[in-house]
Formats: structure tokens, sequence, C-alpha cells
């Protein structure tokens, strides 16, 4: 053994191990540790025995006594079980999953180390979530109060009292229990609730990987400062134009895109991972490209959509902004909306439960809105039960709605799935649910933007 | 005669930990992913794109 890996073995073994907990969010499922590392968006997943030691490494713990605990729990030699729990560890630190009280320097060697990586990894676990019905992503509306006014918004607040601070906690208890590793929170605008930071940082208690939706409106230094404390895995502020006067016509608020922009500025000096989001609209057909080109320049995402959904209650007045049938050809057929993901690539040839349902709504996802109803999808409005009423693995376990919804195959569409568009549509049965009145009959934007992906070669399945 | 070790049945069946590690696969960028099955549950929603 080298000097300098005698003189690093003799630190850890008289270090604790402690997760980094600020840094990363983590779920153990279907028997395998899976941890986010917030900062590099790196997704880990641990085998059974490197899971055991990873709830072992709880800050109580040296090398020594995991390793003691591996070998009375596992069939295991007692100096196998410490040479693995010696390599485990150090890969867990150069991966900055843990960290070692005192503190152990790293080296550039080891961040070397990992610049490759394994693949379908995360294909991997959706199946098995699907399978095990496992709410890996949840959606939570806080409130859908907000200080814009933006003509193509969906919601229509009701008369009815919003979740209490002490409400949202417990539901994100059993979120957590029930298996959510990537909760997004959003409204209206989640920040108009005085209680925001308390439930966001109390989320962070619960190692969930945090996505905020937000307009940015109410951002400031102080509360960007704040956000960056709460390492989520993704902020998504929403910009419809750069041009002042589109975008605060859209709102309906003086000032707006100024204060939107500073916010996501301001993120992003602090290092936070930033989504610039547009719904490109009738006002704004001709701005996306500049919004996109502003996220390149902050260094964010982008992601921007055309579809507008009716009203929550049926009400089609925001249909009205919905774009002309001319734009989408050129807008279809742009390379940034065509480019494949690296998930794309990886789903070419495969089969797999999702080649049977419509989608993962039900499934593995779900959206809870301010007043503690589930649905399946914050697209689908079929309300599964109430949190004030139902814990949450009831409704999710036994709703009659959930587990109706949650029987539909691709076959019971037979419009969708005989037709010869097929492997160029999008299909949402929430879409074919606003806009048909049926989830079994096929939105007619649907179709015709699946036409126009066939003659364009994209295909989407 | 070699000694050979007994089971017990107590411990669990041990494999070498491994950890394995993926980036996070990048978003699509047009339309929600509720429209697109291999990405459902990602944030979205219908009136911020």
């Amino acid at each position: 053994m080298k000097k300098r890996d005698k003189e690093k073995n003799s630190l850890l073994n008289r270090s604790v191990v402690k997760k980094q907990k600020a840094y990363i969010a983590w779920r153990i499922i279907a028997g395998q540790a899976v941890i986010v590392n917030l900062q590099m968006g790196i997704f880990n997943v641990l085998n059974p025995v490197a899971t055991r030691i990873w709830e072992l490494a709880d800050g109580q713990m040296g090398i020594e006594e995991i390793s003691q605990r591996i070998y009375q729990e596992f069939e295991i030699s007692r100096n196998t079980a410490r040479i693995d729990c010696l390599e485990l560890i150090n890969q867990l630190l150069s991966k900055g999953l843990v960290t070692l009280f005192p503190a152990q320097e790293r080296n550039e060697e080891e961040q070397q180390e990992w610049d490759e990586y394994d693949k379908e990894l995360f294909k991997t676990l959706r199946e098995k979530v699907v399978e095990k019905k496992i709410p890996l992503m949840s959606h939570f509306d806080l409130t859908y109060h907000c200080n814009l006014r933006c003509a193509h918004c969906y919601i229509v607040s009701e008369d009815r009292p919003e979740l209490r601070t002490s409400e949202i906690k417990d539901i994100l208890d059993q979120l957590a229990k029930a298996g959510t590793l990537y909760l997004t929170l959003s409204g209206g605008e989640l920040m108009t609730r005085k209680d925001f930071f308390e439930i966001a940082f109390y989320a962070r208690e619960l190692d969930f990987a945090l996505r905020l939706l937000t307009n940015g409106i109410l951002i400031d230094e102080k509360t960007a400062d704040k956000i960056a404390l709460l390492h989520p895995e993704l902020v998504a502020i929403s910009i419809y134009s750069i041009n002042p006067k589109v975008h605060d016509g859209i709102t309906k608020v003086s000032g707006a895109f100024q204060k939107s922009l500073a916010a996501a500025k301001m993120l992003k000096e602090r290092g936070v991972r930033l989504k610039i989001s547009t719904v490109i609209i009738r006002q704004n057909i001709k701005d996306w490209h500049s919004i996109y080109q502003l996220a390149q320049e902050l260094g964010a995402q982008f992601q921007a959509d055309y579809r507008i959904a009716p009203k929550s209650n049926g009400n089609k007045y925001p249909l009205r902004f919905h774009i002309d049938d001319i734009y989408l050809p050129s807008l279809l057929a742009n390379p940034i909306f065509t480019k494949e993901t690296d998930l794309d690539l990886q789903e070419r040839g495969y089969t797999s439960i999702f080649d049977t349902i419509p989608c993962g709504a039900g499934h593995m996802s779900c959206y809870i809105s301010p007043y503690g109803d589930i649905y399946p999808c914050v697209q689908l409005p079929i309300n599964c039960g109430n949190l004030r009423q139902k814990l949450f693995t009831e409704i999710w376990e036994n709703s009659s709605e959930l587990l109706q919804f949650r029987s539909i195959t691709l076959s019971q569409l037979p419009k969708c799935f005989e037709c010869t568009f097929f492997q160029y549509c999008r299909l949402c049965i929430g879409l074919n649910y606003v806009e048909e009145g049926d989830m079994f009959l096929p939105s007619k934007r649907a179709c015709k933007e699946a036409e126009l992906m066939e003659t364009l070669g994209v295909r989407r399945r | 005669m070699k000694k050979t070790r007994k089971k017990d049945p107590q411990k669990r069946t041990y494999q070498k930990p491994i950890i394995k590690s993926e980036k996070e696969p990048l978003e699509p960028t047009m339309n929600c992913p509720t429209t697109n099955v291999k990405w459902c549950g990602v944030p979205y929603s219908p009136k911020k794109g």
C-alpha cells in the first residue's frame, strides 16, 4: 500500500461518515438508495449492501463501526467487509455524497476518476417505480394566489380554504414516506405564501430534490440568498418575451419583466440551477427564439410549450390565445425542439411498460392542489381524493378513480394506438380530457401535430 | 479435512457494495413532459411552460 493511501485510510478510520445533507436528495426505492447530487445534476444508485452502508453513514459511526455492522448483518468475512466499506466510502466521498469529521482533503486525481458515467439508471428506476407504484415525482401547488394575471392562465380559485402550513408539512412527511424523491412546488405564485420558506426548508430537511416554478417577482437579494441555501434541484422562471411591453402585456402587470429577469440573474449569480420556461401564444409567437437566446446567455435550460389548456372549470377562454396553425410547421421543425434528448436516444428499440400504458401519471407521479385534492397529473382534473380526509397512501393505493385510471392501457385507445401517426404523436390523455371531454377521444390538436411530425420525420416513441 | 464455514441463517447474502452514477438526462425543450411518456412528472405547468 502506498504511503499516501495509508495516511488516507488512517484518517478515514479516525473519522465519522456523514451524508452531505445540504447538497443531496435521496430515497430508498425498492431496496436501493437513489441519491441525487443537486449541484452536479448526477444521479446515483447503490446496490443493497452499499445501501446499508449509506444508511449507516449517519454522522455517528466511523468506517470500523460501519464495516463491523456489515460483517454482523451479511455473509462476509470481517476483512472483506472492511476493505469494501473503505472502497465504497472513498467513492461516496469523491462523488460529494458524504463527508468526514474531521474533514479530509480531496485531491484532483479523485475528481478525475468519475468522468465516465453509467447509463440507463434513470430508465431502469422509472420502470421499477411504475411496477411498484411509487410516486417518485409529485407536483404540489401550494397556492392558487398569484401576483400576475396571465392571459392564458387556466387556474380558477375555489371558495375553499387552502392548506395550512401544518397540513402541508404533514403531507410532505407522507410523500417522503411513500417514496417521492422529486418534489415540484408551484402555484399560483408560491412565494405569495408567507410560509413558503418554512415549507421549502422543511421539504429539504426531508431530503426531497426540490424543483420550484415561480415568476420570480418577489425574489430580491435576500430571498435569492435563501433560495440558494435550499440547494434546489432546479428553479424555473417563466418569461414570455424579452420585450418588456409584450411580457408585461401578457402578465398584465407593469414592470413584471424587469423583476423576473432580475430574479433569474440573481439566482444564476448564486449558482442556482435555472430553467427559463415560456408558453408560446399569439402575443409572443415572434419572441420565443430570443427567450431561448436569453436562456443560453444565462446558462439556463430552456423549455417552451405552445399547448394552451382550457380553464380548470372547463371554460375554453384561454384557447383563444393558441397560436395559428400556420406557425406550427416552422415551430415544430426548429432544431431546438426536434433535437433528441439523451433519454430519447436510449429509448430507441427499447420495449418497456411504457409501451402498454399511456404515461406515468398516476403510476409514478401525481398532482396535489392547494386544497389537498390528489389528481393523477396537473393536466388531468380527475379528483382521486382529499388529503384532509384521507392519508396519502390510502388514496394512492385504494382510490377507485386512481385504480381505474391506472388500468387504462394504450390498446384501450384504439383511435390512437392504431393510428398511422402513432409513432409521431405525443399522446396525452389529459389533453384529450380537457379538450374533447373524454380521455379516449384523441385531441384534434395532438393529431394535427403528429401528422406534421410525420412529414418532418421526427418520431416521438 | 478442510474446514467449511457454517452459513448463518440470520445473515443476508453479501454482494460487493457498488455505486453506479448517471448524469441526469436532459429534459426536452418543447411541450410539456406530460405529453411525453418518458418525462411524465417533470416540472411543468400548462400556464408556465
